[in-house]
């Protein structure tokens, strides 16, 4: 009797200590890592077909690069930018319109016709400098979205103005993560996790069937995280100065610049990252919040709650979250303080 | 008549100090496996791939220098005190020098131009606490 409790006892607590291990699923997956858009991506997928659903993927994302990279002369946006006049793809038309979106719903804060600033500053080829104020004065009236022409019926996209550029990079990752998400969902995968280059978008549930399980880099410690939100259908964008930078007499300038005076953006947050169903809509305006300081931003989630939720960290080491985030977000390092609707 | 010897449920036979044993044992069994599976932040390996090949799997408890030499540049990865820190490459941005030591599970420096990636994984060479990392 006594040895059977005792067997009974040992296999509890060996079994109770086993299940605190992985209970990963037995469901096909397959995973790929690869460069594209000027970073390097991961994607993985659970599901039939794991391996031919990647190799779709990766079709598409180097189909979009060719379109969308201002680097490729022969691309889309390369042959609009030479010569201020091109004929739209779907994909693109699409950008331009939620471009126009973006930029309207953050008065100018996100402004895909940045693209003349950013080469002044040697964003565009890692060769930088800071611009004066003359030089980024005589710049800035090409950084205006009414100098792009669209005509709908033809599809024509037409610059009214020379010296005039346009670059989708700051929706482009994102575009692409929802649109990996769709061709997950037609060919039959219903779990799956995406990172283009540090911007997150998932669908399901992770492999032990709970959400997924999103560590938000900390701008503070670069091998920590400030948090961890648990989302499922849903992209997790973030901004931040650090993540690219340059110092040039002691003095640190960072690659968000806004786009009403062309200078890296300074309005006391260091970290902004947006969370919501739509990947392009994230990747924008996690910018455009970063651009706007967290008043600004706080206003414009309180007119599109349902939109998105974000979470901030400011230069005084503050993190606030958007009161949707309340049940799924976690920190270990910061107070979490709640902006409510 | 020979009054029986009745059993003293208050005396300590083997079966008590088997079951005492087993039980201490099992609880250190215990306390192991909950070590192991909670304590998670510290990597106990390093990956390091080459334009998304494996180009080696290394114990970050054996100190070592790793020269990467590819067609696109070179680097010098260093594992010292449990730490994989990239110690010298001539790509033109320099971040991946700048990004400093990395030693947490899932951790990882990339330096982009030479397309070198060095993750932190853990003992079972995966990352627990979460699933993925935005940044």
């Amino acid at each position: 009797m006594k040895k059977a409790i005792l067997v009974m006892l040992i296999c509890l607590l060996v079994c109770t200590g086993c299940s605190l291990g992985k209970e990963t699923s037995e469901r096909e997956s397959a995973s790929r890592e690869l460069f594209a858009m000027d970073t390097i991506m991961t994607l993985t997928v659970y599901g039939e077909h794991a391996q031919e659903v990647l190799d779709l993927a990766e079709a598409e994302i180097e189909r979009l690069d060719q379109m969308l990279s201002t680097g490729n002369p022969e691309g889309e946006i390369g042959t609009l930018n030479r010569t201020g006049k091109v004929n739209l793809s779907d994909d693109a038309a699409y950008l331009f319109e939620e471009s126009l979106k973006l930029n309207d719903m953050s008065e100018n804060a996100f402004n895909p016709m940045i693209y003349p600033v950013m080469e002044a500053w040697g964003f565009t080829t890692d060769e930088y400098r800071v611009p004066s104020k003359e030089e980024i004065g005589q710049i800035l009236p090409l950084v205006d979205l009414s100098l792009a022409e669209y005509q709908e019926e033809t599809g024509v996209l037409q610059f009214r103005k020379e010296g005039v550029k346009i670059d989708f990079g700051g929706i482009a990752k994102g575009y692409t993560s929802g649109r990996l998400m769709e061709l997950f969902q037609e060919n039959g995968i219903e779990d799956a996790v995406v990172s283009l280059g540090g911007n997150v978008q998932v669908i399901g549930k992770n492999p032990k069937q709970e959400l997924w399980k999103v560590a938000i880099r900390d701008p503070q410690d670069p091998s920590g995280f400030l948090g961890i939100v648990r989302v499922t259908d849903q992209a997790v964008i973030t901004s931040g100065g650090y993540e690219r930078y340059f110092e040039e007499d002691g003095k640190r300038y960072h690659h968000i610049i806004d786009p009403n005076d062309g200078f890296p953006a300074d309005q006391g947050l260091i970290s902004v990252t947006v969370i919501s169903r739509d990947g392009t809509l994230a990747d924008g305006l996690s910018t455009a919040l970063y651009v706007m300081g967290l008043n600004r931003a706080e206003e414009l989630w309180k007119q599109h709650p349902d939109l998105f939720d974000a979470v901030f960290v400011t230069d005084s080491n503050e993190l606030y979250i958007t009161e949707g985030l309340k049940e799924c977000f976690t920190s270990d390092t910061y107070t979490v303080k709640i902006i409510p609707e | 008549m020979k009054k029986r010897k009745e059993a003293d449920p208050f005396r300590i036979n083997r079966y008590d100090i088997i079951l005492t044993a087993a039980l201490a044992a099992a609880a250190v069994i215990c306390v192991i496996l909950f070590a192991g599976f909670h304590d998670t932040s510290e990597g106990a390996f390093v990956r390091i791939t080459v334009d998304a090949e494996e180009y080696g799997i290394y114990e970050l408890s054996q100190p070592v220098q790793i020269r990467i030499e590819t067609d696109r540049g070179n680097n010098l990865i260093q594992i010292r005190d449990h730490q994989v820190t990239m110690l010298e490459a001539d790509c033109p941005d320099g971040y991946c020098i700048r990004k400093g030591p990395i030693s947490r599970i899932g951790d990882t420096i990339v330096c982009l131009p030479h397309r070198v990636v060095a993750e932190i994984l853990s003992a079972d060479g995966h990352a627990d606490e979460f699933d993925v990392i935005a940044q």
